[in-house]
């Protein structure tokens, strides 16, 4: 009896001075906050490469639009302008592709600057392929001696627009407004 | 026998325990071009005192936290491979309830922070404090734009709300 006494003092004793080691299961996550999968972790690391090409590209094409656009003239069109024309085109659709094919990763919601980068490609998107088509059909016409006239008198502002909207998209991504 | 009783009675009296009712976790970046704030209200956590030291753990789900940007945040869930590590940690233990020596886990990679880089300010059953965190302790990639990478401090500021659950008298 005696033994068992002293025993059971010294367990309160030690049980209750130092606290106890808290664990993970002590703090009753649910099993989808505590679930892994190396399979997504793949798919995010693959979107991360994508993504980070399309920004590296999307740089490049604001750079070669901008030139793009210095170098139009009115009723002209020179080498240079068109030539930096079809690289940035090139450019630009090859953003547009890692963009486009990056895997999407379940769980994340579409909001804020991504949200409206991603509205803005609504409206350069299919510009640029227009303005181009029009750039094509401006040289055209001065090729034959004419001056550019019907749809052709759009390739400017549309290219203007393009050009805007795509400064716009990478402005939301690069600012927090 | 009743001394006994006695005895286990009075010493689980100075037993206590806290659990995290509700809270907030806000990390905030610092890029060259602007600032980043996260929110996590998913936090868990436990406090256990006895009479002579305290021990917590407090741990949140990395996928919880919330920007201004989905993107950003899953690119965040990729730099600290969220789906290999879904839990950061946060945990101490004190010999005088101040705790000048907590223990951060993120992506089971473990550093110790002294007092210098964290306040705790605990009144009643409200803890609120902040803990300034570097990337670079858990080899984390800053991630740049636009040429400029994020500072590699990070600031963690944190609010939770306790609730006593000591089982003691």
């Amino acid at each position: 009896m005696k033994m068992f006494i002293i025993l059971s003092i010294m367990q309160l004793i030690s049980s209750i001075s130092y606290a106890k080691e808290i664990t993970l299961e002590d703090l009753s996550f649910s099993n989808q906050d505590l679930s892994t999968s190396t399979l997504l972790q793949d798919l995010q690391t693959k979107r991360a490469g994508m993504l980070e090409t399309h920004q590296n590209l999307g740089y490049l094409t604001a750079a070669l639009l901008t030139a793009t656009m210095i170098t139009g003239k009115e009723g002209d069109v020179t080498n240079t302008h068109k030539y930096l024309g079809i690289t940035a085109g090139l450019s630009y659709y090859a953003t547009a592709y890692y963009a486009i094919n990056a895997p999407e990763v379940e769980g994340a919601t579409k909001s804020g600057s991504s949200l409206w980068h991603k509205r803005l490609a609504w409206i350069h998107g299919p510009l640029m392929i227009l303005a181009p088509a029009l750039g094509v059909i401006a040289e055209r016409q001065l090729n034959k001696g004419e001056d550019i006239h019907g749809i052709a008198k759009l390739h400017k502002p549309l290219a203007a627009v393009a050009f805007y909207s795509f400064l716009s998209s990478l402005a939301v991504i690069t600012f927090d407004f | 026998m009743k001394y006994i009783i006695l005895l286990f009675i009075s010493l689980t009296a100075f037993t206590k325990d806290y659990t995290v009712q509700e809270g907030s976790l806000t990390y905030t970046v610092n890029h060259p071009l602007k600032t980043i704030y996260a929110t996590s209200t998913n936090v868990k956590g436990k406090i256990d005192c006895t009479d002579l030291e305290c021990s917590f753990l407090a741990a949140t789900p990395t996928k919880s936290f919330v920007s201004k940007d989905g993107n950003r945040d899953v690119k965040m869930w990729h730099l600290l491979k969220a789906n290999q590590f879904p839990i950061i940690t946060v945990s101490g233990k004190s010999n005088d309830k101040n705790f000048s020596k907590i223990q951060v886990s993120i992506m089971n990679k473990k550093y110790f922070y002294t007092d210098k880089d964290f306040k705790i300010k605990l009144q009643d059953t409200h803890a609120k404090g902040f803990l300034n965190i570097k990337l670079s302790h858990f080899d984390i990639e800053q991630p740049s734009l636009f040429g400029f990478s994020i500072e590699d401090q990070i600031r963690v500021n944190f609010d939770l709300k306790l609730k006593n659950t000591s089982q003691g008298l």
